[in-house]
């Protein structure tokens, strides 16, 4: 592989607090040379192939950190390899995906199956979710430790709610021994039932029945 | 006398009747100028003209009605349309057909207007945009029920002689009421302060940002009122507990007497119906000639449907 240049990007890197016009050189082994404003026309050698971005941003890859994957079971959605052109057109090169397939991703051979689809079939990082629960039924803890280990980085029941607090609370001590992840969606079932659209002034003038805040708040503060 | 001075050939930019929020002042004005015309024809000994004859006007009640339904479908009627009241229990509804599906099904059948009543909000809109010809809504889950309003407006105009710079206030159940939705926006736009009274769990989330002021307390909320609208508790939409009891909400919210006090000597009381006596009011005053107006409200909105079938059908 040859070295390339890239010239005239907007680029934005909030970690390096870099937002300036310039360039990239990536090396013939695909990493990044060198980048910032010093790479310039001038200052490359003439004769190379540039790439003129014109003013286009650059930026690291982004991570999308809930991303659904139809695979297994929903395919008709959206597969690996679907879902990292998707990614990568938006500029998306990590993301995390939920456990809501099926069946649900919550035991050590659905990982396995996970992490080969994944190698073979996308061009992005992905980096599965297992759930929080066996089957996101919000009732049996699934295996941390092993799960962690095989490479799991988060835990959650993605759409669902743990809406037994007692559960959360176990779950919460049990899998901080092993400095699991945990990402929970916040919804009290009891307090958004019946309800299509944030509860105030558009579902009042839409006559549909809303979720209160509170329904949020209270998971939240649980 | 004219509401506003009789404005030659108004043009109604909307095709359908879904809601008193779609609708400017000047149309407003025209449906009521309208309406008018008609009431003096209810009450003569011939009743009818051919202004629709050869139109179709099909009823479409998804949910059940007296007062409203048998009131389109004598204003059909008077104005020589062909009136086809859907019955629901017995049709494919039943067997599964989606609203959709019906509505492509009636809309093969040409007719020139559709009037739709829906327990979910917005279903009227929906069907408007499947038909060719002119949707009237006839009520929608807690959304708008226009006709109503309109009526109510008409009826306050002929006891009072205008809408604006009158008290009205709406009380009861305002979170599931689209009556009191389609009111607040038409008595504002015609002028009127609104007050709307309702326990906290009654009243939907900020429902001041439509223009009215909430109370929470029933002799404050009628306090120097010109007009007292009552609506039903409507228990077949609550879902779970709402209120105590029957028995406390009328101590609270039912229209007695001497909460009746706080509000202007000549106050009105109107209802939508149907009543519940002794929930939301007192079975004399709900009978009261000198104060109710709840009849003429019936009889007014059999000449705000003819107007209105005449208006929007004649728009197609």
């Amino acid at each position: 592989m040859k070295e390339k240049y890239l010239i005239n990007a907007q680029i934005i890197d909030p970690k390096n607090n870099i937002d300036e016009l310039g360039g990239l050189i990536i090396d013939s082994n695909g990493l990044i040379k060198a980048v910032g404003k010093k790479v310039s026309n001038e200052n490359l050698p003439s004769g190379v192939e540039k790439i003129d971005l014109k003013g286009k941003f650059l930026i690291p890859g982004l991570v999308d950190m809930r991303v659904f994957v139809g695979e297994p079971g929903y395919e008709y959605k959206e597969n690996f390899r679907t879902l990292s052109d998707a990614a990568l057109a938006g500029g998306v090169t990590s993301v995390v995906s939920m456990p809501n397939t099926s069946p649900i991703i919550d035991n050590v051979s659905m990982v396995d199956f996970l992490k080969r689809r994944g190698r073979d079939k996308s061009k992005i990082n992905i980096f599965p979710a297992a759930s929080l629960t066996k089957n996101t039924d919000g009732k049996i803890m699934t295996e941390f430790g092993l799960l962690k280990r095989k490479g799991i980085s988060a835990f959650t029941d993605g759409i669902k709610t743990i809406q037994n607090p007692q559960l959360m609370s176990r779950i919460m001590n049990f899998a901080s021994q092993s400095g699991s992840l945990i990402i929970q969606h916040a919804e009290d079932n009891i307090l958004s039932e019946g309800g299509l659209i944030n509860d105030g002034e558009i579902s009042t003038r839409l006559g549909l029945q809303g979720i209160p805040a509170l329904a949020e708040k209270i998971i939240v503060e649980r | 006398m004219a509401i506003i001075k009789k404005l030659k050939a108004v043009k109604i930019n909307q095709n359908h009747l879904l809601g008193i929020q779609d609708l400017s002042f000047s149309e407003v004005s025209y449906i009521l100028d309208e309406a008018r015309d008609f009431i003096k024809l209810n009450k003569s000994s011939s009743k009818k003209i051919d202004l629709l004859r050869g139109k179709t006007q099909i009823n479409l009640f998804f949910e059940p009605s007296t007062r409203t339904q048998s009131s389109f479908e004598l204003a059909g009627k008077r104005l020589g349309a062909d009136v086809m009241s859907m019955n629901i229990v017995n049709s494919a509804i039943k067997k599964g057909e989606t609203l959709i599906d019906t509505a492509m099904t009636l809309n093969a059948m040409h007719p020139d207007i559709i009037v739709v009543r829906h327990q979910d909000s917005g279903a009227p809109n929906l069907l408007s945009q499947k038909v060719n010809c002119a949707v009237i809504n006839a009520g929608d889950g807690r959304r708008e029920h226009p006709t109503q309003a309109l009526l109510d407006a008409l009826t306050i105009i002929n006891r009072k002689g205008k809408v604006q710079g009158l008290k009205i206030a709406i009380c009861g159940d305002i979170l599931h009421s689209r009556v009191a939705r389609s009111n607040i926006y038409l008595m504002n736009m015609l002028g009127a302060e609104v007050n709307v009274v309702a326990p906290k769990t009654l009243l939907p989330k900020s429902i001041e940002r439509l223009g009215v002021k909430a109370f929470t307390d029933m002799k404050k909320g009628l306090d120097q009122c010109d007009i007292v609208m009552m609506l039903r508790l409507q228990n077949e939409r609550m879902r779970g507990s709402f209120l105590p009891s029957p028995r406390e909400y009328y101590e609270y919210y039912g229209l007695t007497p001497d909460k009746l006090v706080a509000a202007k000597k000549d106050a009105l009381i109107m209802h939508p119906g149907p009543m519940n006596r002794g929930v939301e009011i007192d079975t004399n005053l709900a009978d009261d000639i000198n104060r109710s107006v709840i009849r003429e409200q019936v009889e007014l909105g059999v000449a705000v449907r003819m107007a209105c079938l005449k208006i929007f059908c004649k728009k197609n």
